[in-house]
């Protein structure tokens, strides 16, 4: 049996906006292992985000994701869908996008679940945090017994739900033995006094508590894959610290295979064993912390590393990329390599030359994989344009 | 600018700006609950007594974690905010207690940069306008009459006469003044002998704001020089070069602001804070809303500019290797005081206060090294700034919480006995609980670490609060256990080095 819960191959998710086509997420691949963290890191537009929310399917209009493939390894799932979804299964995986939409949103739980960097827009302010994870774990329980017929209230938690709520008396049909497991979950994430807070609103629960219940209400349904997109963004480095604590501790024991995305290269390294490294909707290198970290091949990942001030060394002066993150309009993409305009080492075929630079190419590592010219090529100084004739060039054509 | 700058003896150590016990409590009517209950409103102690120097031509990183003060700290001594007590001098004068005159000057001389680049500034004026509004409001270009005016004469071939200057009295209202005087390049030639003849003069900078004439008087030429620009466009050229200055282009001046990146805004945010030639900037979270690769060209260019106008920082953050990389000293804020403050890198390679020791601690590198490191971290959370710890602000979470000296216990057990005294006197624990566990039980369960004398004070303690006296409870465990640490607040005023170790280890 192959040791990836999850492949990730040609992932690409578009916005259709009225000033025109974005190209959010472009062609993604990756593999997330058994029991790993994979990091996915990058800056603002790189696509981080929406690579999360289009694994989960929980892409909004005017997003769509317009191609690619999740495969999900669940032996149980495939059987089910051999003969019905021939081309939904492949051995023992089945390709997340391509079974009913049922089946997709049952997968939200035991196998997927999500944490997000703000817990308030997950969590339901009129319902206690208790009672809010027990639902989570009766729904999860619901769902296993019959995987077409659960909705829950917190789910998709808008202001329309908001109103319903606040005139409608909560409607308790959560069991006893649901709520026992909330206050276990909420002791198992570390919130002090369980029992009472269970019982408290989000409102009364500090940033790093609510962390932590998001992080219960995700453990409900016992998931394959935890994906948490900027978990500790919103923290204290302090309160950041205990949540990442938390984070390796669970997906230790409960053997989770987790996908962290975050701007903060510092997480990435103390989190993650692989990291693929964002830019303008490409992974644009992948490859082992070390690999990624202590021999960068991508320009952008250099760059990226030379930018961090480092706290134990004051270095007298960053080196920082030049320029701003690039336009991801369709309109305003052209064929050239997208970080050829901030790039220090770009050469004339990087601007012409499509094919060299699309496909990711193995470094002379398998496994590190890198979407540029100079995957497999050394680098010559005097092929780098100047500002001014990559200008040309780029205007030529 | 118009005005050089005073000139100011530079010794290093020399206090530009000095704020003493400076305090700023908000008084919001309390919490709900508070006006609900008429419970006497408990002010939010945001700002409580905080005491540093910032040195002329030095940065001075003000870092902590939210709430703790720093923001608070910037705005009220720059008197954006209105102080509870305390003072703040800037060069010497009390800013709280400034005339109308002193006090347009102070707003010249100290400015801000904030955060958020785009909702600090206007979207409905162009960038050009917005870095020029402040010299408008304070009336500038004004000409300064300390400063002399003066020609840079070339005479071209040709030209076979003397050649008299007379340049302006008001010239440094266009050109800035180096070492009190203003000088502007002129050039004086012979016409072609096709055109009208005679002479002619050109002024060879700043040309669309000034103008020369030649004037034949007998043998001899005169030239003239005037400022022909109106204050508008003097301003304008100025907010262009500003923009230049900071990375921007000086042809971007009638743009709007929504037509530029974060980046880009925080650039326009820095050239509006300089447009008054300030010597102090206060520089709160300026890079924390940008992505790394643009906060690393912004934080450049500070260094630069600072470099180039002799400006002093007290740059305001919460990211730790920022702070490292830009600052000189660092001051720690804590819940609304200063924990400790001292030099950079003896406050990053030896820090001496707990919690420097535990911020530290708890950052992640961006190295391989930092792979599966677990972090000793901080319990809890921060204490509310409404009803801060007694002594000590940081007991309620510091792991060296000092024992009182006659009781022998482990560190970490009175860690835990601290944090069991603090349950039973906020009424936390549940009697019920307690007794059906068995006293003796619960305290084996939450305060493994002790024995003898000190379980048997813990137990007593907890069959009072089986019993429901949370009263006796409290006071039978702070008898025993009472340490200097909630007692007594550590000394934070600056030592003679202007250094802050405010704790108890290190009396
Ligand atoms: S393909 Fe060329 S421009 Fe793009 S990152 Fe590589 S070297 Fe730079
Ligand atoms: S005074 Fe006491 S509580 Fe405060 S930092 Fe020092 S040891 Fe810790």
């Amino acid at each position: 049996m192959s040791d990836e819960i999850l492949k990730v191959r040609d992932l690409t998710t578009r916005f259709f906006t009225e000033e025109g086509q974005v190209n959010a997420v472009e062609h993604v691949d990756f593999d997330v292992r058994d029991g790993e963290v994979f990091g996915i890191v990058g800056e603002s537009g790189s696509g981080k985000s929406v690579t999360a929310l289009s694994l989960i399917d929980l892409v909004e209009t005017p997003g769509r994701i317009v191609e690619g493939e999740v495969w999900y390894r669940d032996a149980d799932l495939a059987e089910e869908h051999r003969d019905s979804h021939p081309d939904a299964v492949d051995g023992d995986y089945v390709d997340v996008r391509q079974l009913p939409e049922a089946t997709r949103r049952w997968l939200r739980g035991p196998a997927f679940a999500t944490i997000f960097q703000d817990p308030m827009s997950s969590l339901n302010p009129s319902i206690t945090v208790g009672e809010q994870i027990a639902e989570a774990v009766e729904v999860q329980r619901r769902a296993r017994a019959n995987p077409r017929r659960t909705r829950s209230r917190t789910q998709g938690y808008g202001l329309g739900r908001l109103l319903v709520d606040s005139v409608l008396p909560s409607q308790g049909y959560v069991s006893d033995e649901s709520q026992e497991r909330a206050v276990e979950l909420l002791e198992r994430v570390g919130i002090p006094d369980p029992e009472q807070r269970a019982d408290e609103y989000p409102h009364e629960f500090s940033g790093g508590m609510l962390q932590r219940a998001m992080v219960a209400q995700a453990l409900a349904g016992e998931p394959d894959v935890l994906i948490a997109d900027e978990p500790t963004t919103a923290l204290d480095v302090t309160i950041q610290a205990q949540i990442l604590n938390l984070l390796t501790e669970l997906q230790e024991e409960e053997d989770m295979s987790v996908v962290l995305i975050t701007h903060n290269l510092g997480v990435i390294a103390r989190m993650c064993q692989r990291v693929g490294v964002m830019y303008a909707g490409e992974v644009v290198e992948r490859g082992s912390l070390e690999d990624v970290f202590e021999n960068p091949v991508h320009p952008y990942t250099e760059g990226l590393l030379g930018s961090i001030p480092d706290v134990e060394d004051p270095a007298p002066r960053l080196s920082p990329i030049e320029g701003n993150v690039p336009s991801l309009l369709d309109a305003e993409m052209g064929d050239e390599c997208y970080f050829a305009d901030r790039c220090p080492k770009a050469m004339e075929s990087c601007l012409t030359d499509i094919e060299e630079h699309e496909a990711p190419a193995a470094t002379d590592d398998t496994d590190h994989l890198v979407r540029c010219i100079l995957a497999d090529r050394e680098y010559d100084e005097s092929e780098a344009l100047g500002s001014a004739a990559k200008q040309e060039v780029i205007s030529d054509d | 600018m118009t005005e050089a700058a005073p000139e100011r003896e530079s010794t290093g150590d020399d206090a530009l700006v000095e704020v003493r016990n400076l305090r700023k409590y908000y008084d919001d009517g309390g919490g709900l609950l508070d006006r609900v209950l008429g419970r006497e409103a408990t002010s939010v102690k945001a700002v409580d007594g905080v005491s540093f120097d910032v040195r002329e031509g030095e940065t001075l990183g003000l870092v902590g974690e939210s709430g703790c003060g720093k923001s608070t700290t910037g705005e009220t001594l720059l008197r954006l905010r209105e102080a509870t007590d305390g003072t703040v001098a800037f060069d010497g004068e009390n800013v709280f207690d400034l005339d109308d005159e002193s006090m347009s000057s102070f707003r010249r001389r100290a400015q801000i940069v904030f955060q958020d680049p785009f909702s600090s500034l206007d979207p409905r004026m162009t960038v050009g306008a917005i870095v020029a509004e402040g010299m408008r409001i304070h009336g500038l270009p004004k000409s300064d009459p300390t400063v002399a005016t003066a020609a840079e004469l070339t005479v071209e071939d040709g030209v076979d006469r003397t050649v008299e200057v007379s340049v302006a009295d008001d010239l440094d209202r266009v050109v800035e003044a180096e070492e009190g005087v203003a000088r502007v390049p002129v050039s004086v030639r012979k016409r072609e002998a096709d055109e009208e003849g005679g002479y002619e003069a050109t002024v060879d900078s700043h040309a669309d704001l000034l103008d020369a004439t030649v004037e034949e008087r007998e043998a001899d030429l005169h030239v003239e020089v005037t400022v022909t620009g109106s204050d508008g466009a003097i301003r304008k050229k100025r907010a262009g070069d500003l923009l230049e200055r900071v990375g921007l282009s000086a042809d971007q001046v009638d743009r709007y602001p929504h037509e530029y990146s974060g980046g880009q805004r925080q650039r326009v945010g820095i050239a509006r804070a300089l447009a008054l030639d300030p010597e102090f900037i206060v520089l709160d979270e300026p890079v924390s809303a940008l992505d790394v690769s643009v906060q690393a060209q912004v934080l450049n260019l500070l260094d630069d500019l600072q470099d180039d106008f002799g400006l002093t920082y007290l740059f305001i953050a919460h990211d730790l290797s920022v702070v490292r990389h830009i600052c000189d000293r660092v001051a720690v804020m804590y819940l609304g005081k200063v924990a400790e403050l001292g030099p950079t890198d003896q406050i990053f390679e030896n820090p001496d206060h707990p919690y420097t020791e535990a911020l530290l601690e708890s950052v992640p590198r961006a190295e391989v090294g930092e792979q599966g490191r677990r972090v000793s971290t901080l319990a809890g959370d921060v204490p509310s700034p409404r009803n801060p710890p007694s002594g000590c602000r940081f007991r309620t979470r510091c792991p060296k919480v000092i024992p009182p000296e006659d009781v022998e216990i482990d560190q970490d057990a009175f860690r835990e006995v601290m944090n069991l005294r603090e349950e039973v006197e906020a009424g936390n624990l549940d009697p019920d609980e307690v007794r059906e566990t068995e006293p003796a039980a619960y305290r084996k369960e939450a305060v493994p670490g002790i024995a003898g004398e000190n379980a048997g004070v813990v137990d007593e303690a907890l069959e009072a609060v089986a019993d429901g006296d949370f009263e006796t409870a409290a006071e039978t465990l702070r008898d025993r256990f009472e340490t200097v640490c909630e007692t007594t607040p550590p000394d934070d005023a600056p030592d003679a080095d202007g250094e802050v170790v405010a704790c108890h280890l290190h009396d």
